[in-house]
């Protein structure tokens, strides 16, 4: 519950000037690697470091960089099973959808965070409300939207609706 | 040289919080999709991963 408020904070930031302060999506995420490498879950939180550092990188070291992640990924396989390379494949997808353009740096960071803590599962609400919020604004004929409204439903959603029902 | 460019950490230091429309309904579909097959054939997924994992 405590990553409501929080959540709520990174809304009400991208409603009013489409960005997030780099310390309300930072210091979660470095809390969330953190929490991960102390359940023992260290090639996801090792995973999260590299995926940080991939595009800054020179492309030789990129490629090395690339092969240990690979590594890190048969890592969290072994000590997780199939939910840790879900969590695995899930964090590089969400990465590479930052890469491409489609999401925005603090997007990526907040839903990084969201899948270190609750696994991908919780996307699957964050995705619908996303879609739902995608599709009213192509309606609009508006190119983007942000973001931050439909992860604060879908999270609210993942959260609450459960103890209701 | 190990950084390529002079401005690194180019990751966290983006603050965007947009999101494109087009995007957020694909992600939603594929999202869907995704969870209903592992839904339908999750049994047998983990089963073959299992089987595949033993023979190596």
């Amino acid at each position: 519950m405590l990553v409501l408020p929080w959540l709520l904070a990174c809304a009400i930031s991208d409603l009013r000037t489409r960005t997030v302060p780099t310390w309300l999506t930072v210091i979660p995420l470095l809390g969330a690697v953190t929490w991960a490498a102390w359940q023992g879950s260290w090639p996801l939180a090792i995973l999260v470091l590299t995926l940080v550092a991939l595009d800054d990188l020179h492309w030789r070291a990129r490629g090395f960089l690339g092969g240990v992640q690979g590594l890190l990924l048969l890592f969290a396989w072994q000590l997780d099973g199939l939910a840790g390379l879900g969590v695995g494949l899930t964090l590089m997808a969400l990465w590479l959808g930052w890469k491409l353009g489609a999401i925005g740096g603090a997007d990526a960071q907040v839903l990084m965070t969201l899948t270190l803590l609750f696994q991908p599962g919780v996307l699957l609400p964050v995705a619908l409300a996303g879609g739902l919020q995608g599709l009213v604004q192509w309606l609009r004929k508006k190119p983007t939207l942000p973001a931050m409204l439909a992860i604060l439903v879908g999270m609210l959603f993942y959260l609450v609706v459960p103890k209701l029902l | 040289m190990l950084f390529a460019k002079k401005n690194v950490l180019r990751f966290i230091k983006d603050k965007r919080a947009l999101e494109s429309s087009e995007f957020a309904v694909m992600l939603a579909a594929i999202v869907v999709v995704v969870y209903g097959a592992f839904q339908l054939l999750g049994g047998n997924i983990s089963q073959v991963v299992t089987t595949v994992a033993n023979a190596i």
